[in-house]
């Protein structure tokens, strides 16, 4: 039976939430998450002091495939922003601040 | 004369832009291997090298199964570096499995000649710093320099960050 498009966000909301743990885990830097629900892929911004100021005019995801063998079925936007400058870059095509919700990842042990 | 060769004859898949630049980095980068087996002067290794890291991190900018044009930045390819401990399928493409802290180790390591690997692009290095493509004229001595005679002494391809760096680009092309 076909998937409702809410059944895909659902799924795709819970590879955002795992892909993000993964990645603030990985990487203490990160300050914040937003995921931007989209059923095409999961999306995600990460704003971290580790890339640095950038001149560029955009907000560049890098995009990974899917990898539903490691538990990823969902293509994947990955974006990295400085903390300074996340809200003034323009965003991906499809991608809308009026959409993205804060993704809270555990609190972390010091 | 101009065309197409090897498999995009008729009846083979159309490839779109991410998979052209992957394509074209693999290349570049069996090029980089074979100067090097050829001992060619390190900056035509290094210019191919960079070039493959250059197409690298462009084919990642290009969301999967687009049609869309690669977004224009030289700096992606240090991002992909840097993101790739926290994703779970580079981890366990590069066999690290669930360990994210010793492959952030790894990269620890490389990141500092990734990042000036980076910075050799013509783009950024402009006509006053080093670049293994194009002369440029030295800041300090007004000295034009030609990189087929340049040493490139920050770029050692014997040690240890280097080798790393070239395995790690290696695994993340297969």
């Amino acid at each position: 039976m076909k998937k409702t498009k809410d059944e895909i966000l659902k799924e795709v909301h819970r590879q955002a939430l795992y892909l993000a743990k993964a990645n603030c885990k990985a990487n203490r830097s990160i300050k914040k998450v937003y995921w931007f629900p989209s059923p095409k892929e999961v999306r995600l911004l990460e704003v971290t002091e580790e890339v640095g100021f950038t001149d560029d005019k955009a907000i560049l995801p890098l995009y990974y495939r899917e990898e539903p063998q490691y538990g990823l079925p969902f293509s994947m936007g990955v974006a990295w922003v400085h903390p300074a400058q996340y809200r003034n870059r323009k965003l991906p095509k499809g991608w809308r601040w009026a959409d993205a919700l804060e993704i809270r990842v555990l609190a972390r042990k010091k | 004369m101009g065309g197409r060769i090897g498999n995009t004859c008729f009846g083979a898949e159309e490839m779109n832009w991410r998979e052209a630049f992957l394509r074209q980095a693999r290349s570049d980068f069996s090029i980089f291997r074979l100067l090097n087996s050829l001992d060619a002067p390190y900056a035509h290794q290094l210019h191919y090298l960079q070039m493959t890291t250059e197409k690298l991190g462009k084919a990642l900018l290009i969301p999967v199964s687009s049609d869309a044009a690669p977004a224009f930045s030289h700096r992606a390819f240090v991002t992909l570096l840097q993101q790739m401990p926290g994703q779970p399928g580079r981890r366990f493409q590069l066999r690290y499995g669930g360990k994210s802290s010793m492959l952030k180790a790894r990269v620890r390591k490389i990141l500092p000649l990734a990042k000036m690997i980076e910075d050799l692009a013509p783009a950024l290095a402009g006509i006053a710093r080093p670049n293994p493509e194009y002369p440029w004229k030295d800041r300090m001595t007004n000295e034009i320099l030609c990189p087929a005679e340049f040493g490139f002494a920050e770029f050692d391809p014997n040690s240890a960050d280097m080798l790393n760096l070239v395995d790690v680009i290696d695994e993340l092309l297969n």
